[in-house]
């Protein structure tokens, strides 16, 4: 009796361990990582995803637009901002070949909100992704207190914002809804996970990309949807 | 004693399937490995450490989990320690494995409300995945000294 159930117990933990992981493997990807989604979802995805105003970089008329959806606490961003970035950067951004959006996507806590907030309060003076580059550059353990206010107020005055300005539209609570509204998009656009990236090509047809993936993904994705 | 349970090629069989069940589900969720939009294995230079712990967290599973099935199988009353040991080894093993943030918190997140307790938990296991591991690496170990321990106590007349 007592020899069944720890054999059962086994059994039990490694059907959990590999049952687990092959559900995330396959039904956890066709829900929100679609590489290949029909003709009317894309087009319905790429309308939600042209709703509303975010930040961006490069060429405005880019045949292809990559939406991130990040938190500026989440490691794996960070780790994709440090690595993969530069080189979608000087690649793809700089020759014009795709225009890059950001969309917050915060659920590490209270100190992702304010970071965003404080990111479009910069943007307010021109300065959205220099304080998204210092955000990055500053990253410690989510919610150490890294992206507090006070914090955030030196990253503000490190990059010479006129102070005033900021601090008025930082803690306006202004962004609050678009905030709120881009972490409902995303929920609706299926976003499990971050950073999740949508590659929208020019008739409309969507690349899902999700976790800390390597330039060629991205490089291949653009090429297969501009068919170069 | 390892040694003699891996005579058996069906123990072989079992320890090399859990190893590489539990080494490719280590490498999914640590972003070694991606299947959509296209199939890729990308191991960054920095994360070479992080690999190598998937690694040994896998093979000591396999290695634990198939002379666990053996000796309960063979000799129920007298491995119970051990058993025990590589029974909390695999648990935390699998625990270990479900840390990443990647996957994990905003899912944890969602499920319990911002700022909940499920969310700060899967926060936790994001932040201290290293740690994890690296426990979870004693404690196997510990169950195959148990294990092996367990074996050669068998072998002793008791006086």
């Amino acid at each position: 009796m007592k020899r069944n159930v720890s054999v059962g117990i086994i059994v039990l933990i490694l059907v959990v361990a590999i049952g687990g992981g092959a559900w995330y493997f396959f039904s956890g990807s066709t829900s929100n990582q679609s590489g290949s989604l029909t003709a009317s979802s894309t087009s319905d995805l790429a309308v939600l995803l042209s709703a509303g105003q975010a930040p961006f970089r490069g060429a405005m008329n880019a045949s292809v637009t990559i939406v991130e959806f990040g938190d500026f606490q989440c490691p794996t961003c960070d780790a994709w901002y440090r690595t993969q970035e530069p080189l979608v950067l000087q690649n793809l951004i700089n020759s014009g070949r795709v225009r890059f959006e950001w969309r917050d996507f915060d659920f590490f806590g209270p100190d992702s909100i304010s970071a965003s907030e404080a990111a479009y309060a910069a943007g307010e003076q021109g300065k959205f992704w220099q304080f998204y580059d210092i955000l990055y550059s500053n990253q410690q353990t989510p919610n150490s207190g890294w992206s507090n206010s006070s914090h955030l107020q030196q990253f503000a005055e490190q990059l010479g914002l006129n102070m005033t300005q900021f601090d008025q539209s930082f803690q306006s609570g202004k962004y609050l809804s678009l905030i709120n509204s881009n972490y409902e998009l995303g929920k609706q656009l299926g976003v499990t996970a971050t950073p999740t990236f949508f590659v929208i090509g020019p008739n409309g047809r969507v690349v899902t990309i999700v976790g800390d993936q390597p330039y060629s993904v991205f490089e291949t994705a653009v090429n297969s949807l501009t068919g170069s | 004693m390892f040694f003699r349970v891996f005579r058996n090629p069906v123990y072989v069989m079992v320890a090399m399937v859990i190893m590489i069940g539990y080494c490719v589900m280590l490498l999914f969720f640590d972003q070694f490995l991606f299947i959509q939009p296209y199939f890729v294995a990308y191991v960054p230079f920095s994360s070479l450490g992080l690999l190598s712990i998937d690694v040994a967290l896998s093979v000591l599973t396999g290695l634990v989990a198939a002379v666990s099935i053996h000796e309960i199988k063979s000799n129920a009353n007298q491995a119970g320690g051990a058993t025990r040991a590589g029974l909390i080894g695999m648990l935390a093993a699998v625990f270990a494995g479900a840390c990443p943030c990647y996957y994990l918190v905003p899912l944890l997140a969602a499920a319990g409300g911002f700022g909940g307790v499920l969310g700060l938990t899967g926060i936790f296991f994001s932040v201290y995945q290293i740690p994890i591991k690296l426990v979870s690496i004693l404690i196997l170990l510990a169950a195959c000294y148990g294990l092996e321990k367990a074996a050669r106590t068998k072998c002793t007349l008791k006086r």
